[in-house]
């Protein structure tokens, strides 16, 4: 029987999250401690996103809302942490330290706004990129909104209709397999075809392959032959129930390595293939 | 994990997820130290063979082997769904009972002879071109002219799609056959 082709998820849908942290905690294969940290962070995010609906935080722009949000993200990281930097306590002093600009421009990782940030904390800059994206992306999540119906596959778009940003991961929703990908800046998701590459868009399936780990297909690794780039995906069918992206990327960096480790970048990677890429393998 | 400046401008979203979390102190599973056992598989897309409906089907392949079938979810006539024929169809390919030589009986014959595909499909234009001429008529009793062979019914199938229903359409009624029908009843 014909069914319906189901939504995108909004950001920080309790229901989804709540049955994939409790999938990830009878598996055993994942840190306990990391889907702590992903319990943290969830709960700080929910909470932010809540302030932002229920207006109490007025027409906040982007950079107080960073300097509001980014000391709260940082301390639930920090708690659940086994040995967080101390630097992240301070990070609104930093923060006002280094200014508005510099500041919002670590957020969107600027290399340079980043070390500068580094300086001030001395917190290594891949954690301060990870504690003040998940600041702002409450903010993004609520001021931007996909624009036209993102339920539909076509027209194909590699980009965020919402906030124009890039997906980092796919999901393969229950009951019948279809794609969505979510932003990486704002957690918004839109329907991508399944037989296209979510990074250049091509549909020539013989340029794809699929890497998995034997008894843990529920995650999966696309590899594009031709444009060198990699997506992770989480099949809500084989995990067993909803999957909730953010976590499925924490316990899958492993996937991550793998495919790098064959010489292929991430889907939101902006920048060229390196050299040695698999590219074109199967040809 | 220290990382320095010019190393981290190198590292895309997803690494910097892995470096955050080892700078956080969490041992992040690594395929270095623990070498994991990938396996990969091509995704293919084709239509179910079964009926006349046509479902779109993604066909999982693991070295040349299918391994699994799922209906595909941006396919516009089954959006996903499948049949339970459609869902079983990887027996089709692996599958002892499959016949992948031609078996010829000949008549009167009790036993099965193994023939090549050449020889079948010679026999097959034989047999057919036998048949129309021995049975081809030019007139019918009013003296019309109606240049068709009485001898031939022809049967199409439900998975032909209407590209092959066409052809197969003209090349019959090229024979000059008039007893042409199709098995779909959908």
């Amino acid at each position: 029987m014909l069914t319906e082709r189901p939504a995108p998820r909004e950001p920080y849908a309790r229901e989804a999250f709540g049955e994939a942290i409790a999938r990830c905690r009878r598996g055993h294969e994942s840190d306990p401690g990391l889907l702590d940290l992903a319990s943290a962070l969830f709960g700080v995010q929910a909470a932010l996103s809540g302030d932002l609906e229920s207006d109490t935080c007025g027409d906040l722009g982007a950079a107080d809302w960073l300097q509001r949000a980014a000391p709260a993200v940082a301390a639930a990281v920090a708690a659940s942490s086994p040995s967080a930097p101390a630097g992240l306590r301070g990070i609104a002093a930093s923060l006002r330290q280094v200014g508005a600009d510099t500041a919002l421009a670590a957020a969107g990782g600027d290399g340079e706004a980043l070390t500068a940030l580094s300086a001030e904390t001395g917190v290594d800059e891949p954690v301060l990129y990870f504690v003040l994206r998940n600041a702002m992306q409450p903010f993004y999540a609520k001021t931007y909104r996909p624009e036209g119906d993102v339920s539909l596959p076509y027209p194909m778009r590699q980009t965020c209709p919402a906030c124009g940003g890039r997906p980092f991961m796919a999901r393969h929703a229950l009951p019948d397999g279809h794609r969505f990908l979510c932003c990486a800046a704002c957690g918004h998701e839109w329907a991508y075809p399944r037989m296209a590459c979510p990074a250049c868009g091509q549909t020539d399936h013989k340029r794809v392959e699929v890497m998995y780990l034997p008894g843990s297909e529920g995650h999966r690794v696309y590899l594009c032959s031709a444009c060198g780039r990699y997506t992770k995906a989480a099949d809500e069918r084989l995990l067993g129930g909803s999957a909730y992206l953010p976590l499925e990327d924490l316990v899958t960096v492993h996937l991550d390595e793998l495919a790098r480790k064959r010489g292929y970048i991430p889907v939101n990677d902006k920048g060229p293939a390196p050299q040695g890429a698999e590219q074109e393998r199967f040809h | 994990m220290k990382l320095s400046r010019r190393t981290f401008l190198k590292l895309s979203g997803m690494t910097v997820t892995a470096a955050a979390l080892t700078g956080l102190g969490f041992k992040v599973k690594s395929a270095a130290a623990a070498p994991l056992r990938t396996a990969s598989a091509k995704e293919t897309t084709t239509i179910c063979p079964y009926c006349g409906v046509g479902c779109g089907i993604i066909c999982h392949a693991e070295g040349g082997k299918i391994i699994n079938c799922e209906g595909d979810p941006d396919h516009p006539i089954n959006l996903g769904s499948l049949c339970s024929k459609g869902s079983a169809l990887s027996q089709v390919a692996n599958n002892d009972l499959r016949l992948r030589r031609v078996k010829y009986r000949a008549p009167g014959s009790d036993r099965w002879e193994e023939k090549t595909w050449d020889w079948a499909v010679s026999e097959i234009a034989n047999r057919i071109k036998k048949t129309r001429d021995e049975s081809f008529v030019t007139t019918d009793a009013g003296g019309a002219l109606v240049n068709r062979t009485e001898g031939l019914a022809c049967l199409g199938g439900a998975s032909l799609d209407n590209e092959e229903c066409y052809l197969y359409s003209k090349f019959v009624r090229g024979l000059g056959v008039v007893y042409l029908d199709h098995q779909a009843r959908i």
